[in-house]
């Protein structure tokens, strides 16, 4: 490989986690958001 | 509604996250024009040797998040205060997505500068075991179940694992390796051993970084509290029912 595609490699794999782990954090937020907002519907009609 | 459910069903979107996004995202930019068209080609690496605007903006953000635990952890133990524990298991978290930036992009550079992945080298080798310890952290976050207890195991791994930073910060002092001595915080000064435009591309990579770091830390921050609020709910539901 050639210097500029180890400069590539290295560049891309910095951005390919961040924005991986970006994504990951985006879809356990929406999916704790539905399960939240599920219970709390389960307990609003008491409280 | 009631004044929690409306500030967590509130809490959802980037919104919340203000001003740091944009800065953050700009901060991005000007650090990418500098790390390829400011700082100077090097003269024997040539353009891999760039990689580093990347790999130590990472290290030290690392460094951060993990001093970050650490803090979070003591203060934890004395305290007792959750707010405290959330706030380590977020940063453990942010810093160990850091740590494997280090550790996939220090190799990659290595090939080309040393002609090799990986070699048993004292600084990659700390590095690599700081990894570990911080691995095994998130595991026993997410495996361990509720409760004090798990939050107290963690804060003292946390403080372990932080004791390794300043191993891996001096092996490359206390033994020979492969890995090069610093040239970013040379005793004495800052930037010693490095021209000054390669410094300046250094330090705007870095203020990046951190920037990213705090955007990470507060989504990771807000999910840690989502969670725990949905354990409580639960359980809250299963006493009702």
């Amino acid at each position: 490989m050639s210097n500029l595609g180890f400069l590539f490699a290295g560049f891309a794999a910095a951005w390919a986690i961040t924005f991986g782990y970006l994504w990951y954090l985006a879809r356990r937020t929406k999916d704790l958001q539905r399960r939240l907002d599920n219970i709390e519907d389960h307990i609003e009609p008491d409280a | 509604m009631s004044a929690d459910q409306a500030d967590t069903r509130s809490s959802g979107g980037i919104d919340s996250l203000g001003t740091l996004v944009p800065i953050g995202f700009l901060a991005a930019l000007i650090a990418l024009w500098a790390a390829f068209l400011y700082a100077p080609t090097e003269r024997i690496e040539g353009n891999v040797q760039r990689i580093l605007y990347m790999h130590v903006p990472a290290a030290m953000t690392m460094y951060v998040a993990y001093s970050l635990v650490f803090l979070a952890s003591v203060m934890y133990l004395t305290r007792r205060d959750s707010r405290w524990d959330e706030l380590a298991a977020a940063s453990a978290e942010v810093g160990t997505v850091f740590a494997t930036t280090v550790l996939i992009t220090g190799p990659i550079w290595a090939k080309k500068a040393w002609g090799t992945y990986w070699v048993w080298d004292a600084r990659l080798t700390t590095t690599l075991l700081l990894w570990l310890i911080f691995c095994a952290y998130l595991m026993l976050r997410t495996y361990g179940g509720a409760g004090e207890h798990v939050a107290r195991y963690c804060a003292v791994v946390g403080i372990i694992g932080f004791a390794d930073l300043p191993i891996i910060h001096y092996s490359v002092q206390w033994w020979r390796t492969l890995h090069p001595e610093p040239k970013v915080m040379t005793q004495g000064s800052m930037g010693g051993g490095m021209e000054t435009s390669m410094f300046l591309a250094l330090a705007l990579g870095t203020v990046a970084a951190l920037m990213l770091f705090a955007v990470l830390l507060r989504l990771r921050l807000r999910l840690e509290r989502m969670e725990r609020r949905l354990e409580v709910a639960g359980q809250l539901l299963r006493s009702e029912g």
